[in-house]
Protein backbone atom coordinates (compact mmCIF):
# COMPACT_ATOMS: atom_id res chain seq x y z
CA UNK A 1 0.00 0.00 0.00
CA UNK A 2 1.31 3.45 -0.95
CA UNK A 3 1.74 6.11 1.71
CA UNK A 4 1.37 9.84 0.94
CA UNK A 5 3.39 12.52 2.74
CA UNK A 6 2.21 15.93 3.95
CA UNK A 7 4.52 17.75 1.52
CA UNK A 8 3.03 16.09 -1.57
CA UNK A 9 1.27 18.45 -4.01
CA UNK A 10 -2.39 17.69 -4.69
CA UNK A 11 -1.55 16.69 -8.26
CA UNK A 12 1.85 15.99 -9.77
CA UNK A 13 2.20 15.12 -13.46
CA UNK A 14 5.79 14.44 -14.51
CA UNK A 15 6.79 13.74 -18.12
CA UNK A 16 3.54 11.95 -18.95
CA UNK A 17 3.03 10.70 -22.50
CA UNK A 18 0.06 8.94 -24.02
CA UNK A 19 -0.62 7.67 -27.53
CA UNK A 20 -3.82 6.35 -29.08
CA UNK A 21 -2.44 4.21 -31.89
CA UNK A 22 -0.86 6.73 -34.28
CA UNK A 23 -2.17 9.80 -32.49
CA UNK A 24 0.07 11.34 -29.85
CA UNK A 25 -2.31 12.79 -27.26
CA UNK A 26 0.24 13.84 -24.62
CA UNK A 27 3.91 14.52 -25.07
CA UNK A 28 6.00 14.56 -21.90
CA UNK A 29 3.51 16.73 -20.02
CA UNK A 30 4.71 18.14 -16.69
CA UNK A 31 2.92 20.32 -14.13
CA UNK A 32 1.96 20.41 -10.46
CA UNK A 33 -1.14 21.60 -8.65
CA UNK A 34 -0.63 22.70 -5.05
CA UNK A 35 -3.15 22.02 -2.27
CA UNK A 36 -5.84 24.70 -2.00
CA UNK A 37 -5.07 26.15 -5.42
CA UNK A 38 -7.50 26.79 -8.28
CA UNK A 39 -5.58 25.62 -11.33
CA UNK A 40 -6.67 26.19 -14.92
CA UNK A 41 -5.69 23.80 -17.70
CA UNK A 42 -6.44 25.41 -21.05
CA UNK A 43 -5.86 24.63 -24.68
CA UNK A 44 -7.70 24.19 -27.97
CA UNK A 45 -10.01 21.24 -28.60
CA UNK A 46 -8.09 18.00 -29.06
CA UNK A 47 -4.95 19.17 -27.26
CA UNK A 48 -5.09 16.53 -24.51
CA UNK A 49 -7.11 18.12 -21.69
CA UNK A 50 -9.62 15.30 -21.33
CA UNK A 51 -6.88 12.70 -21.73
CA UNK A 52 -4.99 14.32 -18.85
CA UNK A 53 -8.03 14.28 -16.54
CA UNK A 54 -8.79 10.68 -17.45
CA UNK A 55 -5.20 9.69 -16.70
CA UNK A 56 -5.51 11.38 -13.30
CA UNK A 57 -8.65 9.29 -12.71
CA UNK A 58 -7.06 6.02 -13.86
CA UNK A 59 -9.51 5.79 -16.75
CA UNK A 60 -6.56 5.57 -19.14
CA UNK A 61 -3.15 4.04 -18.64
CA UNK A 62 -0.17 6.28 -19.41
CA UNK A 63 2.62 5.16 -21.74
CA UNK A 64 5.37 7.01 -19.87
CA UNK A 65 5.92 9.37 -16.96
CA UNK A 66 4.47 9.56 -13.49
CA UNK A 67 1.19 10.85 -12.06
CA UNK A 68 0.56 11.39 -8.35
CA UNK A 69 -2.67 12.55 -6.78
CA UNK A 70 -2.16 13.36 -3.08
CA UNK A 71 1.15 11.54 -3.43
CA UNK A 72 -0.49 8.33 -4.63
CA UNK A 73 -0.33 6.72 -8.06
CA UNK A 74 -3.91 6.51 -9.46
CA UNK A 75 -3.02 3.35 -11.38
CA UNK A 76 -2.12 1.62 -8.11
CA UNK A 77 -4.16 3.28 -5.35
CA UNK A 78 -7.25 4.74 -6.95
CA UNK A 79 -9.41 3.16 -4.24
CA UNK A 80 -7.76 5.56 -1.76
CA UNK A 81 -7.88 8.58 -4.08
CA UNK A 82 -11.46 8.31 -5.38
CA UNK A 83 -13.28 9.08 -2.10
CA UNK A 84 -11.40 12.40 -1.87
CA UNK A 85 -12.42 13.59 -5.33
CA UNK A 86 -15.33 15.47 -6.85
CA UNK A 87 -15.45 15.18 -10.63
CA UNK A 88 -17.34 16.87 -13.46
CA UNK A 89 -16.96 15.40 -16.93
CA UNK A 90 -17.67 17.15 -20.21
CA UNK A 91 -21.07 15.42 -20.29
CA UNK A 92 -23.53 15.90 -17.43
CA UNK A 93 -23.54 12.21 -16.48
CA UNK A 94 -26.94 12.40 -14.79
CA UNK A 95 -29.76 9.86 -14.59
CA UNK A 96 -32.90 11.06 -16.39
CA UNK A 97 -35.28 9.08 -14.19
CA UNK A 98 -34.04 10.28 -10.81
CA UNK A 99 -35.05 13.55 -9.19
CA UNK A 100 -32.49 16.23 -8.28
CA UNK A 101 -32.74 15.25 -4.62
CA UNK A 102 -32.42 11.52 -5.34
CA UNK A 103 -29.25 12.25 -7.29
CA UNK A 104 -27.58 13.99 -4.39
CA UNK A 105 -28.72 11.33 -1.90
CA UNK A 106 -27.36 8.61 -4.18
CA UNK A 107 -23.95 10.24 -4.59
CA UNK A 108 -23.83 11.08 -0.89
CA UNK A 109 -24.51 7.44 0.00
CA UNK A 110 -21.75 6.34 -2.38
CA UNK A 111 -19.35 8.39 -0.27
CA UNK A 112 -20.67 6.79 2.91
CA UNK A 113 -22.87 9.70 4.09
CA UNK A 114 -26.35 9.07 5.48
CA UNK A 115 -29.11 10.36 7.72
CA UNK A 116 -29.64 13.97 8.78
CA UNK A 117 -26.16 15.17 7.78
CA UNK A 118 -26.68 13.97 4.23
CA UNK A 119 -30.15 15.52 4.04
CA UNK A 120 -28.80 18.84 5.32
CA UNK A 121 -25.96 18.80 2.79
CA UNK A 122 -28.46 18.03 -0.02
CA UNK A 123 -30.74 20.88 1.10
CA UNK A 124 -27.81 23.30 1.26
CA UNK A 125 -26.44 22.38 -2.16
CA UNK A 126 -29.83 22.37 -3.91
CA UNK A 127 -30.48 25.86 -2.59
CA UNK A 128 -26.93 26.97 -3.43
CA UNK A 129 -27.25 25.94 -7.08
CA UNK A 130 -30.76 27.38 -7.32
CA UNK A 131 -32.62 24.09 -7.66
CA UNK A 132 -34.41 24.13 -4.29
CA UNK A 133 -37.80 24.56 -5.93
CA UNK A 134 -37.15 21.72 -8.42
CA UNK A 135 -35.76 19.19 -5.97
CA UNK A 136 -38.51 16.61 -6.65
CA UNK A 137 -38.52 17.07 -10.43
CA UNK A 138 -37.11 14.33 -12.64
CA UNK A 139 -33.85 15.30 -14.32
CA UNK A 140 -35.32 14.52 -17.76
CA UNK A 141 -37.41 17.71 -17.37
CA UNK A 142 -34.31 19.87 -16.73
CA UNK A 143 -32.71 22.34 -19.14
CA UNK A 144 -28.99 22.15 -19.95
CA UNK A 145 -28.18 24.90 -17.45
CA UNK A 146 -30.17 23.18 -14.68
CA UNK A 147 -28.40 19.91 -15.40
CA UNK A 148 -25.04 21.63 -15.09
CA UNK A 149 -26.12 23.21 -11.77
CA UNK A 150 -27.05 19.75 -10.50
CA UNK A 151 -23.74 18.36 -11.73
CA UNK A 152 -21.94 21.01 -9.65
CA UNK A 153 -24.00 20.09 -6.58
CA UNK A 154 -23.25 16.40 -7.15
CA UNK A 155 -19.54 17.15 -7.44
CA UNK A 156 -19.54 18.98 -4.09
CA UNK A 157 -21.78 16.59 -2.12
CA UNK A 158 -18.89 14.79 -0.41
CA UNK A 159 -16.90 17.94 0.49
CA UNK A 160 -14.07 16.75 -1.79
CA UNK A 161 -10.43 17.68 -1.20
CA UNK A 162 -9.78 17.85 -4.94
CA UNK A 163 -12.31 18.85 -7.58
CA UNK A 164 -11.55 17.93 -11.19
CA UNK A 165 -13.71 19.68 -13.76
CA UNK A 166 -13.50 18.93 -17.46
CA UNK A 167 -14.99 21.83 -19.48
CA UNK A 168 -17.53 22.71 -16.76
CA UNK A 169 -18.71 25.93 -18.42
CA UNK A 170 -19.07 24.55 -21.93
CA UNK A 171 -22.36 25.42 -23.63
CA UNK A 172 -24.12 27.08 -20.69
CA UNK A 173 -25.57 30.58 -20.57
CA UNK A 174 -23.81 33.56 -19.02
CA UNK A 175 -26.12 33.76 -15.99
CA UNK A 176 -25.61 30.11 -15.04
CA UNK A 177 -21.88 30.43 -15.63
CA UNK A 178 -21.62 33.44 -13.33
CA UNK A 179 -23.69 31.68 -10.66
CA UNK A 180 -21.54 28.55 -10.78
CA UNK A 181 -18.27 30.51 -10.73
CA UNK A 182 -19.44 32.34 -7.59
CA UNK A 183 -20.53 29.10 -5.97
CA UNK A 184 -17.21 27.46 -6.76
CA UNK A 185 -15.22 30.41 -5.46
CA UNK A 186 -17.16 30.58 -2.18
CA UNK A 187 -16.89 26.81 -1.69
CA UNK A 188 -13.14 26.96 -2.24
CA UNK A 189 -12.87 29.81 0.28
CA UNK A 190 -14.96 27.98 2.90
CA UNK A 191 -13.71 24.42 2.46
CA UNK A 192 -10.19 25.00 1.13
CA UNK A 193 -10.40 22.38 -1.59
CA UNK A 194 -8.03 22.14 -4.54
CA UNK A 195 -9.62 22.74 -7.94
CA UNK A 196 -8.40 21.60 -11.36
CA UNK A 197 -10.42 23.06 -14.25
CA UNK A 198 -9.94 22.39 -17.94
CA UNK A 199 -11.33 24.68 -20.62
CA UNK A 200 -10.74 25.65 -24.23
CA UNK A 201 -11.84 29.18 -23.32
CA UNK A 202 -9.36 31.16 -21.23
CA UNK A 203 -11.85 33.96 -20.56
CA UNK A 204 -14.14 31.46 -18.78
CA UNK A 205 -11.59 30.64 -16.13
CA UNK A 206 -9.02 33.46 -15.99
CA UNK A 207 -10.81 35.28 -13.15
CA UNK A 208 -11.27 32.07 -11.21
CA UNK A 209 -7.82 30.50 -11.40
CA UNK A 210 -4.66 31.42 -9.53
CA UNK A 211 -2.43 29.60 -12.01
CA UNK A 212 -2.99 28.50 -15.57
CA UNK A 213 -1.24 25.88 -17.70
CA UNK A 214 -1.58 26.31 -21.45
CA UNK A 215 -1.33 23.12 -23.50
CA UNK A 216 -0.79 22.70 -27.20
CA UNK A 217 -0.57 19.42 -29.10
CA UNK A 218 -0.30 17.51 -25.84
CA UNK A 219 2.65 19.52 -24.52
CA UNK A 220 2.87 22.34 -22.03
CA UNK A 221 3.60 25.72 -23.65
CA UNK A 222 3.14 27.94 -20.55
CA UNK A 223 2.40 27.52 -16.89
CA UNK A 224 2.24 30.63 -14.76
CA UNK A 225 0.04 32.69 -12.48
CA UNK A 226 -2.76 34.54 -14.23
CA UNK A 227 -1.10 37.71 -12.86
CA UNK A 228 2.13 36.99 -14.73
CA UNK A 229 0.26 36.04 -17.87
CA UNK A 230 -1.57 39.37 -17.69
CA UNK A 231 1.79 41.18 -17.38
CA UNK A 232 2.80 39.60 -20.68
CA UNK A 233 -0.14 41.35 -22.30
CA UNK A 234 1.13 44.78 -21.29
CA UNK A 235 4.30 44.38 -23.34
CA UNK A 236 2.63 43.16 -26.51
CA UNK A 237 0.66 44.92 -29.21
CA UNK A 238 -1.84 43.57 -31.70
CA UNK A 239 -3.18 44.91 -34.97
CA UNK A 240 -7.00 44.84 -35.04
CA UNK A 241 -8.43 44.87 -38.57
CA UNK A 242 -12.17 45.21 -39.19
CA UNK A 243 -13.15 43.50 -42.44
CA UNK A 244 -16.09 44.04 -44.77
CA UNK A 245 -19.24 41.88 -44.97
CA UNK A 246 -19.10 38.53 -46.73
CA UNK A 247 -15.54 37.77 -45.70
CA UNK A 248 -14.99 34.03 -45.53
CA UNK A 249 -12.99 32.76 -42.51
CA UNK A 250 -11.20 30.15 -44.66
CA UNK A 251 -9.88 32.95 -46.95
CA UNK A 252 -8.49 34.83 -43.94
CA UNK A 253 -6.90 31.65 -42.58
CA UNK A 254 -5.02 31.16 -45.84
CA UNK A 255 -3.97 34.80 -46.30
CA UNK A 256 -3.07 35.64 -42.67
CA UNK A 257 -2.46 32.30 -40.97
CA UNK A 258 -0.78 33.99 -38.00
CA UNK A 259 -3.96 35.94 -37.18
CA UNK A 260 -7.19 35.00 -35.39
CA UNK A 261 -10.45 35.91 -37.06
CA UNK A 262 -13.76 36.42 -35.26
CA UNK A 263 -16.45 36.08 -37.98
CA UNK A 264 -19.21 37.54 -35.77
CA UNK A 265 -17.34 40.80 -35.08
CA UNK A 266 -15.57 40.55 -38.48
CA UNK A 267 -12.39 41.36 -36.56
CA UNK A 268 -8.97 39.99 -37.42
CA UNK A 269 -6.30 40.23 -34.68
CA UNK A 270 -2.62 39.82 -35.57
CA UNK A 271 0.10 40.08 -32.97
CA UNK A 272 2.74 42.65 -33.91
CA UNK A 273 5.71 40.37 -33.43
CA UNK A 274 8.96 40.48 -35.40
CA UNK A 275 8.06 37.58 -37.68
CA UNK A 276 4.68 38.98 -38.71
CA UNK A 277 6.03 42.02 -40.54
CA UNK A 278 4.92 45.69 -40.26
CA UNK A 279 1.20 46.47 -39.82
CA UNK A 280 0.73 47.83 -43.35
CA UNK A 281 2.18 44.63 -44.84
CA UNK A 282 -0.65 42.58 -43.30
CA UNK A 283 -3.29 45.04 -44.54
CA UNK A 284 -1.69 45.07 -48.03
CA UNK A 285 -1.75 41.25 -48.16
CA UNK A 286 -5.50 41.34 -47.53
CA UNK A 287 -6.22 44.09 -50.05
CA UNK A 288 -4.10 42.38 -52.72
CA UNK A 289 -6.46 39.40 -52.42
CA UNK A 290 -9.53 41.67 -52.76
CA UNK A 291 -10.53 41.40 -49.10
CA UNK A 292 -12.49 44.47 -48.04
CA UNK A 293 -10.76 46.27 -45.13
CA UNK A 294 -12.99 48.74 -43.25
CA UNK A 295 -10.49 49.96 -40.65
CA UNK A 296 -7.42 48.98 -38.68
CA UNK A 297 -5.82 50.08 -35.42
CA UNK A 298 -3.11 49.04 -32.98
CA UNK A 299 -4.19 47.80 -29.56
CA UNK A 300 -2.72 46.20 -26.40
CA UNK A 301 -2.79 42.43 -26.45
CA UNK A 302 -5.41 40.77 -24.22
CA UNK A 303 -4.95 37.59 -22.25
CA UNK A 304 -6.90 35.87 -25.01
CA UNK A 305 -4.32 37.05 -27.59
CA UNK A 306 -1.49 35.63 -25.50
CA UNK A 307 -3.38 32.36 -25.20
CA UNK A 308 -4.09 32.23 -28.92
CA UNK A 309 -0.48 32.96 -29.82
CA UNK A 310 0.67 30.24 -27.41
CA UNK A 311 -1.79 27.70 -28.78
CA UNK A 312 -1.34 28.56 -32.43
CA UNK A 313 -4.52 30.57 -32.79
CA UNK A 314 -6.68 27.76 -31.52
CA UNK A 315 -6.03 25.87 -34.75
CA UNK A 316 -3.74 23.27 -33.22
CA UNK A 317 -4.45 19.65 -33.91
CA UNK A 318 -2.59 16.96 -32.02
CA UNK A 319 -0.44 14.83 -34.22
CA UNK B 1 -16.79 0.25 1.74
CA UNK B 2 -17.83 -2.12 -1.05
CA UNK B 3 -21.09 -2.85 0.76
CA UNK B 4 -21.86 0.89 1.01
CA UNK B 5 -21.20 1.26 -2.71
CA UNK B 6 -23.24 -1.81 -3.63
CA UNK B 7 -26.18 -0.74 -1.46
CA UNK B 8 -26.23 2.80 -2.86
CA UNK B 9 -26.07 1.59 -6.47
CA UNK B 10 -28.69 -1.15 -5.96
CA UNK B 11 -31.14 1.34 -4.39
CA UNK B 12 -30.56 3.79 -7.24
CA UNK B 13 -31.11 1.04 -9.82
CA UNK B 14 -34.33 -0.08 -8.11
CA UNK B 15 -35.73 3.47 -8.05
CA UNK B 16 -34.91 3.90 -11.74
CA UNK B 17 -36.17 0.39 -12.50
CA UNK B 18 -39.54 0.90 -10.84
CA UNK B 19 -40.01 4.13 -12.78
CA UNK B 20 -39.02 2.83 -16.19
CA UNK B 21 -39.30 -0.96 -16.39
CA UNK B 22 -43.07 -1.23 -16.42
CA UNK B 23 -43.12 -0.48 -20.15
CA UNK B 24 -40.88 -3.46 -20.67
CA UNK B 25 -42.59 -5.56 -17.97
CA UNK B 26 -46.07 -5.44 -19.51
CA UNK B 27 -45.16 -7.33 -22.72
CA UNK B 28 -42.96 -9.75 -20.75
CA UNK B 29 -45.84 -10.59 -18.37
CA UNK B 30 -48.11 -10.99 -21.37
CA UNK B 31 -45.64 -13.29 -23.09
CA UNK B 32 -45.08 -15.42 -19.96
CA UNK B 33 -48.82 -15.79 -19.36
CA UNK B 34 -49.51 -16.63 -23.00
CA UNK B 35 -46.77 -19.28 -23.15
CA UNK B 36 -47.92 -20.80 -19.85
CA UNK B 37 -51.49 -20.98 -21.18
CA UNK B 38 -50.19 -23.22 -23.96
CA UNK B 39 -48.34 -25.35 -21.42
CA UNK B 40 -51.54 -25.96 -19.43
CA UNK B 41 -53.36 -26.61 -22.68
CA UNK B 42 -50.90 -29.38 -23.52
CA UNK B 43 -51.46 -30.86 -20.03
CA UNK B 44 -55.22 -30.74 -20.49
CA UNK B 45 -54.85 -32.60 -23.76
CA UNK B 46 -52.49 -35.15 -22.19
CA UNK B 47 -54.11 -35.88 -18.82
CA UNK B 48 -57.44 -33.98 -19.00
CA UNK B 49 -59.47 -37.14 -18.38
CA UNK B 50 -57.96 -37.48 -14.90
CA UNK B 51 -58.96 -34.38 -12.85
CA UNK B 52 -56.55 -35.14 -9.97
CA UNK B 53 -53.63 -35.67 -12.32
CA UNK B 54 -54.58 -32.47 -14.16
CA UNK B 55 -54.49 -30.46 -10.91
CA UNK B 56 -51.01 -31.78 -10.12
CA UNK B 57 -49.85 -31.12 -13.68
CA UNK B 58 -51.24 -27.59 -13.56
CA UNK B 59 -49.34 -26.94 -10.37
CA UNK B 60 -46.14 -28.03 -12.09
CA UNK B 61 -46.77 -25.54 -14.93
CA UNK B 62 -45.68 -22.71 -12.65
CA UNK B 63 -42.09 -23.91 -12.32
CA UNK B 64 -41.18 -22.64 -15.79
CA UNK B 65 -42.35 -19.07 -15.28
CA UNK B 66 -39.00 -17.97 -13.84
CA UNK B 67 -37.14 -19.15 -16.93
CA UNK B 68 -39.73 -17.59 -19.25
CA UNK B 69 -39.78 -14.18 -17.59
CA UNK B 70 -36.60 -13.44 -15.59
CA UNK B 71 -34.01 -13.70 -18.42
CA UNK B 72 -36.01 -11.25 -20.56
CA UNK B 73 -36.56 -8.78 -17.78
CA UNK B 74 -33.14 -8.85 -16.16
CA UNK B 75 -31.19 -8.93 -19.42
CA UNK B 76 -33.29 -6.14 -20.87
CA UNK B 77 -32.75 -4.06 -17.77
CA UNK B 78 -29.00 -4.77 -17.56
CA UNK B 79 -28.44 -3.99 -21.23
CA UNK B 80 -30.33 -0.71 -20.99
CA UNK B 81 -28.71 0.27 -17.72
CA UNK B 82 -25.17 -0.36 -18.98
CA UNK B 83 -25.71 1.29 -22.34
CA UNK B 84 -27.15 4.38 -20.66
CA UNK B 85 -24.29 4.55 -18.15
CA UNK B 86 -21.77 4.44 -20.98
CA UNK B 87 -23.59 6.79 -23.34
CA UNK B 88 -24.15 9.44 -20.69
CA UNK B 89 -20.70 8.81 -19.20
CA UNK B 90 -22.23 8.47 -15.74
CA UNK B 91 -20.15 5.31 -15.50
CA UNK B 92 -17.06 7.56 -15.53
CA UNK B 93 -18.43 9.52 -12.57
CA UNK B 94 -19.14 6.25 -10.75
CA UNK B 95 -15.65 4.91 -11.41
CA UNK B 96 -14.17 8.26 -10.30
CA UNK B 97 -15.62 7.75 -6.82
CA UNK B 98 -13.49 4.64 -6.39
CA UNK B 99 -16.34 2.14 -6.88
CA UNK B 100 -14.88 -1.19 -7.96
CA UNK B 101 -16.27 -2.29 -11.35
CA UNK B 102 -17.26 -5.73 -10.05
CA UNK B 103 -19.21 -4.15 -7.16
CA UNK B 104 -21.04 -1.95 -9.66
CA UNK B 105 -21.81 -5.00 -11.78
CA UNK B 106 -23.02 -7.04 -8.80
CA UNK B 107 -25.28 -4.24 -7.53
CA UNK B 108 -26.85 -3.86 -10.96
CA UNK B 109 -27.37 -7.62 -11.23
CA UNK B 110 -29.04 -7.78 -7.81
CA UNK B 111 -31.37 -4.89 -8.65
CA UNK B 112 -32.21 -6.40 -12.05
CA UNK B 113 -32.95 -9.77 -10.40
CA UNK B 114 -35.18 -8.24 -7.71
CA UNK B 115 -37.20 -6.36 -10.34
CA UNK B 116 -37.44 -9.44 -12.55
CA UNK B 117 -38.49 -11.62 -9.61
CA UNK B 118 -41.36 -9.24 -8.82
CA UNK B 119 -42.45 -9.34 -12.46
CA UNK B 120 -42.31 -13.14 -12.30
CA UNK B 121 -44.58 -13.13 -9.22
CA UNK B 122 -47.09 -10.94 -11.07
CA UNK B 123 -46.92 -13.29 -14.07
CA UNK B 124 -47.47 -16.31 -11.82
CA UNK B 125 -50.51 -14.69 -10.24
CA UNK B 126 -52.05 -13.90 -13.63
CA UNK B 127 -51.23 -17.40 -14.87
CA UNK B 128 -53.02 -19.02 -11.91
CA UNK B 129 -56.08 -16.82 -12.37
CA UNK B 130 -56.18 -17.64 -16.11
CA UNK B 131 -55.79 -21.35 -15.37
CA UNK B 132 -58.66 -21.19 -12.91
CA UNK B 133 -60.95 -19.06 -15.09
CA UNK B 134 -60.22 -20.56 -18.54
CA UNK B 135 -59.40 -24.20 -17.81
CA UNK B 136 -61.43 -24.42 -14.59
CA UNK B 137 -58.48 -26.07 -12.88
CA UNK B 138 -57.38 -25.26 -9.35
CA UNK B 139 -53.76 -26.37 -9.07
CA UNK B 140 -52.75 -28.47 -6.07
CA UNK B 141 -49.45 -27.06 -4.96
CA UNK B 142 -46.72 -29.40 -3.82
CA UNK B 143 -43.41 -28.60 -2.17
CA UNK B 144 -41.78 -29.49 -5.48
CA UNK B 145 -43.83 -27.08 -7.53
CA UNK B 146 -43.50 -24.22 -5.04
CA UNK B 147 -39.73 -24.65 -4.57
CA UNK B 148 -39.34 -25.14 -8.31
CA UNK B 149 -41.27 -21.96 -9.13
CA UNK B 150 -39.94 -19.67 -6.42
CA UNK B 151 -36.37 -20.93 -5.94
CA UNK B 152 -34.98 -23.36 -8.53
CA UNK B 153 -36.23 -21.75 -11.71
CA UNK B 154 -35.37 -18.16 -10.60
CA UNK B 155 -31.90 -19.27 -9.53
CA UNK B 156 -31.25 -20.87 -12.92
CA UNK B 157 -32.47 -17.65 -14.52
CA UNK B 158 -30.17 -15.67 -12.22
CA UNK B 159 -27.21 -17.79 -13.35
CA UNK B 160 -28.08 -17.02 -16.94
CA UNK B 161 -28.54 -13.33 -16.20
CA UNK B 162 -25.17 -13.25 -14.44
CA UNK B 163 -23.53 -14.86 -17.44
CA UNK B 164 -25.18 -12.43 -19.82
CA UNK B 165 -24.49 -9.47 -17.56
CA UNK B 166 -20.84 -10.46 -17.55
CA UNK B 167 -20.74 -10.62 -21.34
CA UNK B 168 -22.33 -7.16 -21.55
CA UNK B 169 -19.18 -5.70 -20.01
CA UNK B 170 -17.24 -6.95 -23.01
CA UNK B 171 -19.66 -6.08 -25.82
CA UNK B 172 -20.00 -2.37 -26.53
CA UNK B 173 -23.44 -2.96 -28.15
CA UNK B 174 -25.01 -5.94 -26.39
CA UNK B 175 -28.66 -5.37 -27.42
CA UNK B 176 -28.77 -8.25 -29.92
CA UNK B 177 -27.12 -10.80 -27.62
CA UNK B 178 -29.31 -9.53 -24.79
CA UNK B 179 -32.48 -10.38 -26.73
CA UNK B 180 -31.49 -13.57 -28.56
CA UNK B 181 -30.24 -15.53 -25.55
CA UNK B 182 -33.34 -15.04 -23.33
CA UNK B 183 -35.48 -15.90 -26.32
CA UNK B 184 -33.58 -19.18 -26.83
CA UNK B 185 -33.84 -20.02 -23.11
CA UNK B 186 -37.56 -19.28 -23.09
CA UNK B 187 -38.15 -21.44 -26.16
CA UNK B 188 -36.12 -24.38 -24.79
CA UNK B 189 -37.78 -24.29 -21.36
CA UNK B 190 -41.20 -23.84 -22.96
CA UNK B 191 -40.64 -26.83 -25.21
CA UNK B 192 -39.50 -28.85 -22.19
CA UNK B 193 -42.58 -27.73 -20.22
CA UNK B 194 -44.95 -28.94 -22.96
CA UNK B 195 -43.54 -32.43 -23.06
CA UNK B 196 -43.32 -33.18 -19.37
CA UNK B 197 -46.70 -32.79 -17.73
CA UNK B 198 -46.26 -33.28 -14.01
CA UNK B 199 -42.70 -34.53 -14.42
CA UNK B 200 -41.54 -32.65 -11.36
CA UNK B 201 -38.01 -31.46 -10.88
CA UNK B 202 -35.01 -33.61 -10.43
CA UNK B 203 -32.74 -33.20 -7.42
CA UNK B 204 -29.85 -32.68 -9.83
CA UNK B 205 -31.58 -29.65 -11.32
CA UNK B 206 -32.10 -28.19 -7.86
CA UNK B 207 -28.43 -28.66 -7.05
CA UNK B 208 -27.34 -27.13 -10.36
CA UNK B 209 -29.68 -24.18 -9.81
CA UNK B 210 -27.91 -23.39 -6.55
CA UNK B 211 -24.35 -24.04 -7.67
CA UNK B 212 -24.57 -22.41 -11.12
CA UNK B 213 -25.33 -18.83 -10.04
CA UNK B 214 -22.76 -18.97 -7.24
CA UNK B 215 -20.00 -20.22 -9.54
CA UNK B 216 -20.90 -17.90 -12.44
CA UNK B 217 -21.26 -14.81 -10.24
CA UNK B 218 -17.99 -15.50 -8.41
CA UNK B 219 -16.06 -16.17 -11.63
CA UNK B 220 -17.58 -13.11 -13.35
CA UNK B 221 -16.82 -10.87 -10.36
CA UNK B 222 -13.18 -12.00 -10.33
CA UNK B 223 -12.80 -11.47 -14.08
CA UNK B 224 -14.51 -8.06 -13.98
CA UNK B 225 -12.32 -6.91 -11.08
CA UNK B 226 -9.32 -7.65 -13.34
CA UNK B 227 -10.74 -5.78 -16.32
CA UNK B 228 -9.24 -2.35 -17.01
CA UNK B 229 -11.38 0.58 -15.93
CA UNK B 230 -11.04 1.97 -19.45
CA UNK B 231 -12.74 -1.11 -20.89
CA UNK B 232 -15.45 -1.09 -18.22
CA UNK B 233 -16.19 2.55 -19.03
CA UNK B 234 -16.37 1.72 -22.74
CA UNK B 235 -13.69 4.31 -23.61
Amino acid sequence: MEVATVADPAVSVQGVSKRFRKIRALNSLTFEVQEGEIFGFVGPNGCGKTTTTRLMLDLYRRDAGEIRVFGLDPAVSFGQIGPRLGVIFDQHALYDNLTAEEHLVFWGRLYGASGRKLNQRCDFLLEAVGLGARRTSLVRTFSKGMRQRLTFARCLISRPRLVIMDEPFDGIDFETKRHLVELLRSTVDEEGMTTFITSHNLVDIERLCQRVAVVRQGALVACDSTENLRKMTQKRQVLVITLGEGTRPEDIDSIVPEGTYDPEARELRVELAAGNGPPDAVVRRLMDRSISVRSFREDSATLEDIYLSLTGGGKAVCG
Amino acid sequence: MWLTHAKAIAIKELIEGFRTSWRFAVPVVGMGTFMSWFVVRSYVLAVGSDPVMLKVAASMSIIYMGLLVIPFMSNGYLVRSLIEERQKQSILALLATGVAPHVMWLAKLVAAFVLSYLVMLVSLGIHLVVTWLYWHVTPVFTAQSVVGALVVSPLLALALSALMGFLFWYFPYPQIVGMIVPLLVAMVSWNYAWKTPGAGILQDVTLVSIIAPVVIIAAAAVLISRTSRQKVAGL
